[in-house]
């Protein structure tokens, strides 16, 4: 063991404190690789809800005096075949809701995504809708619907909207 | 001047100035994950978990909310080992004018989730929305009526089941 007592001390001192150093660097490293990251997921997630909710709500509110501004937002909501039917339906639609003279308004009351994936969700909305005819009092019913939504290039889209049906329970 | 063996340790100091300090650094990076990862929402993050709540609560509100006027003590039994704190109060209240009004309407209801989103799951508890519908029928005749529901449950988890503890009906406001 010749070769050791040849060692400098202080050399020997400063490898030692850098295998120390790589040792430590290499457990703290592996922590920081392992730690779970769930924030893209989250992320994605809150997005597609949010987005769920606030198309939900436009699809739920129309103005008759505004009603051409009205459809435009759920043109702009929609996406695939629900914008199809927006578009296509469009012009009967806005003559039906100026005769009627009615404005609907609506509040979510809860919302939850039942699925998701990279460029799909489905969203459930408890809602609360007011429609207020031209004449008489105001008509508040609660209301479950549930939607498809779509991830496109202009964000989160819904692409089908339905209400959940009543049906017979079977056991 | 500066000799090779001095060169050497000035390398060897640098060098574990910077290994050291990236050890530092990923150090409080991974302290920092994971704290935020255990406040987080986790609601279908963690697939596993959220299935798991999302099959507790739907086989619970069955449970709950299905009776027959012959037997609704089995039922309000069954409830007591899936309801916790509040929740069973609520359900002991609802309850209440059940076991009066069934036996007389000899009412058979039968109830069946539809829909159900985890909107919130963090550390142990969870915020659920739940869409049902319930068939309600009188024995001996042949009136049935079916009917849509939606509510909200805060679930928790003890000793390694999900308990409802909490139900909030969206009772019609402004």
């Amino acid at each position: 063991m010749t070769w050791f007592r040849r060692i400098d001390p202080v050399l020997g001192t400063a490898v030692a404190l850098l295998v120390a150093a790589v040792a430590f660097a290499a457990v703290a490293g592996w922590s920081w690789i392992s730690a779970p990251r769930a924030f893209g997921v989250a992320q994605h997630r809150d997005q597609a809800l949010r987005a769920g909710e606030q198309a939900v709500l436009n699809f739920n509110t129309l103005d008759y005096r505004s009603v051409n501004a009205g459809l435009r937002l759920w043109e702009q909501s929609s996406t695939g075949p629900l914008r199809s039917q927006v578009v296509a339906g469009q012009a009967s639609f806005a003559r039906q809701i100026r005769q009627a003279k009615t404005v609907t308004t609506a509040r979510v009351l809860d919302a939850a995504l039942t699925g998701l994936s990279a460029r799909t969700a489905t969203i459930i909305v408890a809602i609360q809708i007011t429609v207020t005819p031209a004449t008489g009092p105001p008509n508040t019913k609660q209301s479950r619907l549930e939607g498809q939504l779509t991830k496109t290039s202009s964000g989160w889209k819904l692409s089908a909207l339905t209400q959940v049906p009543v049906q017979a329970v079977r056991s | 001047m500066i000799t090779s063996a001095r060169w050497l340790l000035v390398v060897l100091g640098v060098a574990t100035v910077l290994v050291g300090g990236f050890g530092v650094w990923a150090t409080v990076a991974a302290h920092t994950l994971r704290t935020a990862a255990a406040s987080a929402n986790t609601a279908l993050v963690d697939r596993s978990a959220t299935a798991s709540v999302e099959q507790a609560v739907s086989g619970a509100v069955d449970e709950i909310f299905s009776y027959s006027y012959a037997d609704v003590g089995k039922t309000r039994a069954a409830a007591q080992g899936l309801l916790t704190d509040a929740a069973i109060r609520q359900y002991d209240q609802l309850f209440a004018l059940v076991e009066r009004q069934a036996p007389k309407e000899k009412l058979v209801v039968a109830t069946k989730v539809t829909n159900v989103g985890v909107e919130l799951l963090n550390d142990g508890r969870a915020r659920v929305l739940v869409f049902a519908n319930q068939q309600d029928s009188r024995a001996g005749t042949s009136q049935t009526s079916y009917g849509g529901t939606m509510f909200a449950v805060t679930a928790v988890r003890r000793g390694g089941r999900w308990l409802i503890e909490n139900i909030e009906t969206f009772t019609s406001g402004t």
